[in-house]
């Protein structure tokens, strides 16, 4: 097993290496100058050439990016923001932990949500309680998440001025007591985290049902039914731990999400994290936190499907025999 | 089906109705003596400053931040030609026009405690002018040669010849501290710490930036107006949604937002009209206008020019060929009379804006609406003009042609705005009826005004200016910038270069009109721009907020002066008091 681990995380070396790679061309070649953004008509002339210069655009692509790994790899320095000064790492660093809050737990009330929601209706295939559910699922999962994020916005924070409208602290937090301020964030939490947790546990929810129908299905469960089993045991002893096993890697799959952030959700809700500092140095073409951003997408992508692999040897005992024998 | 429509008619239902029931607005009639202080003002901002620094910063949301924290000489006033003192307490020209000597006040405090002195006016301006800096506010520098500080409190400007905007370039851009920023080489300004962490000398010091989410000030209780700013607090609230933004200013959680969308604002006029709100909705002439900019120019030709503009100067009349369809004056006056301005303003913008004929814009003391030449909306008149200029519809296809060439072209804008994206759509139908087959196309700001813009590489572009409180269209029209970003129409005329030095060298007012009005004429009749609409600034304020003052100045210019009564703080003016 631990052979496997390592095979796997130095197999994901070149990966990440190959995906920056490829994004720092893409991101250079794309139409589109960078320096154009800090350009006023009120400027003098020679303005531009001192921008190429400062950003070091003026060196050919390969010099530019032989230092921008060598930069990175002798000081773990990603070089600074074309916007605001700032070292990329920084604002990386600033954005992450709210994204990882929102995005956790979100993900966290979304699978087991979802995953309750789609065993309930697959025990109960057929009746009204899984058409019920079906039906609500499939609003959540086809309703885009700004809209639903919306309506619980006019419902929450409008009409009934129960839950504050956005961010992720009130702006008097620093004058609240310590309990206060917990129960402040947990206030700001509820709508982002239902929105995108409802948006999350929709697909959970499809996965869930399918795959419990199709393990209550199998003729194992048959055979422990006609043993006599009581049907509790069989359900959740017999056929949920089959049926958990594609879920694993749904979770895994999830991962990058824990860092790339949700954009629309963290626009809707004004809440700081990953998904808005990417957009913004996508349309402002900010070169250093474009590709400080992208190296944590790949390397979170990477370890989210190693990750989602050994959850799944492990829990497969198939899966792990077979390497084995192989 | 029948559960999934319900759910959406309950949930439609809820958002129509968000009025809210405890509105208590207060109608009383306040004198100087009421004037109290305390109360905090929530700003929502829908982008973040890049920096607070006044030498670096670009965006508009940064400029209004530092405009709380930092002070200049002098403020202009309404009239946007004469100062009142800030900094400094009085000037005096010399008596040949050439030097303008400041006496500064000696009662100013930077934040930190240390005292003012000539020597940061004249740290800023070495900053402003260093080339190595890019500041954004140079072209208000040319014409000064030196700043000399002969004490602590007096200053002198000397200038290479009279304009009429001396005094205006003298107190362009906010002081900075030379104690704070003098180890700090202007190349690597952009990435100090103070720019996140900055030391003024107005009204509000800075004291904390949670990133994306807020920026909170405090009054500074040493400024040097005595009992100003009223206010003890301004946070300034980063809510990059605009829905969500409105949303916040209904449910009160924000009480000031500025460019609120013009459909919105029409609705809270209504609902203050009728009684119904507590949110004040406030229009006055802003600082944006819209215009379809026509590419006068081959491209082709253009990037040859170009290419050649690197190896000295080129004869630019030779290399560069008119634009097959917009080069010539009358197609783009016809394309201009085929545009119904008039319809195409008032439904873009809620009626929230003013059609425009002319270059300069209406804040401007220049403006002169009757110095511009009109093309009023006549679609008959614009089919006689293309068939001068021999365009026909010879193959009967419903769109003009003259000899290969077919009458079809491509209008650009960037995306995320919906006012041109719908203006384009409706342009597109007007010229359809004069026989033009105009393709909308919407891009991606980088790439547009990245590449295509600056290459000459379109047709036509309906895009908008910011505008500056200095009238200067040279980097749009004068021929020396014809190789620089901003001057993408390719338009140049000897007699506009000598129109534009004339208006700016004149030290008279009146005389500088004339040119002005000349400048307007020639624009507006050679049309290298045709001009759409110029925006109404829509913003609301919440109503507890007395002695406020809007104007085309901008929106923050006298936060200092605004105040609550006491009656009417709320729960968060009282959470701060605590």
């Amino acid at each position: 097993m631990i052979a496997y681990t390592l095979r796997r995380l130095f197999g994901a070396i070149p990966v990440v290496f190959i995906g920056i790679t490829i994004t720092f061309l893409i991101i250079h070649l794309a139409p589109g100058d960078p320096t154009l953004c800090f350009l006023t008509p009120t400027m003098s002339a020679g303005s531009q050439e001192i921008i190429i210069e400062r950003f070091g655009l003026n060196n050919p692509i390969y010099v530019q990016y032989f230092k921008w790994l060598y930069r990175i790899i002798s000081h773990f320095d990603f070089g600074n923001s074309f916007n605001s000064g700032r070292p990329a790492s920084d604002i990386i660093f600033d954005a992450l932990p709210s994204t990882l809050l929102l995005t956790g737990l979100s993900l966290i009330f979304g699978s087991i949500f979802g995953t309750l929601l789609g065993i309930l209706s697959a025990i109960y295939k057929g009746t009204s309680i899984d058409r019920f559910l079906t039906t609500i699922m499939l609003f959540f999962y086809s309703m885009p998440a700004f809209w639903i994020g919306l309506m619980l916005l006019s419902l929450f924070a409008i009409k009934l001025n129960l839950l504050p409208a956005s961010q992720l602290i009130s702006v008097f937090h620093y004058q609240l007591s310590i309990v206060a301020r917990i129960f402040d964030y947990v206030k700001h939490l509820i709508l982002p985290v239902l929105t995108l947790g409802l948006a999350i546990s929709a697909t959970f929810y499809r996965y869930a049902r399918t795959s419990m129908i199709e393990s209550l299905n199998s003729d194992y469960i048959t055979a422990a039914k006609a043993r006599g089993i009581k049907r509790r045991k069989v359900i959740f002893t017999y056929g949920l731990r089959n049926a958990l096993i594609p879920l694993i890697s749904l979770l895994g799959l999830s991962i990058p999400l824990l860092f790339s952030g949700a954009v629309i959700i963290e626009v809707v809700f004004s809440l700081p994290g990953m998904g808005r500092v990417m957009v913004n140095a996508v349309l402002s073409r900010d070169y250093p936190i474009i590709l400080a951003a992208s190296t944590l997408a790949f390397i979170s992508v990477t370890i989210g499907n190693m990750l989602a692999d050994i959850a799944y040897a492990v829990a497969d005992p198939r899966i792990r025999f077979k390497e084995n024998y192989n | 089906m029948k559960k999934y429509l319900t759910l959406l008619v309950i949930l439609t239902l809820i958002t129509c109705d968000s009025n809210r029931d405890n509105i208590k607005r207060v109608g009383k009639i306040f004198t100087e003596k009421d004037v109290v202080d305390g109360g905090t003002l929530v700003i929502g901002i829908n982008g973040e400053p890049e920096t607070l620094n006044p030498l670096t910063a670009l965006s508009q949301p940064a400029r209004d931040v530092i405009s709380l924290i930092f002070r200049r000489l002098a403020d202009i006033n309404e009239d946007l030609a004469t100062f009142s003192p800030q900094l400094a307490k009085n000037w005096e020209f010399s008596p040949d026009s050439l030097s303008i000597t400041f006496t500064l006040r000696t009662d100013v405090l930077w934040h930190d405690g240390v005292r003012f002195t000539s020597k940061d006016v004249v740290f800023t301006y070495n900053m402003q002018t260093d080339p190595l800096l890019a500041w954004d506010g140079i072209s208000f520098k040319e014409s000064i040669t030196s700043v000399e500080s002969k004490d602590d409190s007096t200053l002198v400007f000397h200038f290479n010849h009279k304009t009429q905007t001396m005094l205006m370039d003298a107190v362009e851009g906010y002081i900075v501290p030379e104690h704070l920023l003098k180890n700090i080489p202007a190349n690597k300004m952009h990435e100090a710490n103070f720019n996140r962490q900055p030391i003024g000398n107005g009204p509000f010091k800075y004291i904390k930036w949670k990133t994306q989410q807020s920026i909170s000030l405090i009054k500074f209780d040493q400024y040097y107006k005595k009992g100003k700013p009223h206010l003890d607090r301004v946070i300034l609230k980063v809510i990059p949604d605009n829905v969500n933004l409105f949303i916040q200013l209904l449910s009160g959680e924000v009480d000031f937002v500025e460019g609120i969308l013009p459909r919105d604002f029409t609705r809270l006029i209504k609902d203050w009209d009728k009684g119904k709100i507590i949110i004040r909705p406030v229009s006055f002439l802003g600082r944006q206008y819209d215009f379809i900019g026509w590419n006068l120019i081959c491209p082709d030709s253009y990037a040859e020019a170009l290419k050649k503009s690197g190896e000295g100067k080129p004869e630019i009349d030779k290399l560069l060929k008119p634009h097959k369809l917009f080069g010539n004056q009358k197609v783009r006056a016809a394309l201009t009379m085929a545009i119904d301005r008039e319809t195409i303003t008032e439904v873009v913008n809620h009626g929230m804006a003013i059609p425009m004929n002319g270059p300069i814009p209406l804040i401007l003391w220049a403006y002169n609406e009757k110095a511009n030449t009109v093309w009023p909306y006549n679609p008959e008149l614009a089919k006689k003009y293309l068939r001068e200029e021999g365009w026909r519809d010879s193959d009967g296809d419903g769109i003009l042609d003259k000899g290969n060439t077919k009458f079809v072209f491509e209008m650009i804008t960037n995306s995320g705005n919906i006012r041109r994206e719908q203006a384009l759509t409706m342009i597109q139908e007007q010229l359809r009826k004069i026989n033009v087959e105009m393709i909308p196309r919407v891009v991606e700001p980088g790439l547009l005004y990245g590449r295509m813009l600056p290459l000459k590489n379109f047709d036509a572009a309906l895009i908008g200016w910011n505008v500056g409180l200095k009238a200067d269209f040279s980097p749009l029209f004068h021929s020396s910038t014809l190789f620089t970003p901003f001057h993408f129409t390719g338009f140049y005329s000897k007699k506009y270069d000598t129109l534009e030095e004339a208006a700016k060298n004149s030290t008279n007012r009146n005389t500088a009109q004339k040119y002005w009005d000349k400048i307007a004429e020639l624009l507006s009749t050679e049309l290298p721009y045709t001009w759409l609409y110029y925006k109404l600034e829509c913003i609301a304020i919440h109503s507890r907020f007395k002695n406020i003052k809007f104007d085309k100045r901008g929106s923050y210019i006298q936060i200092e002066d605004w105040w609550i009564p006491k009656e009417e703080h709320t729960k968060i003016d009282k959470i701060f008091e605590e």
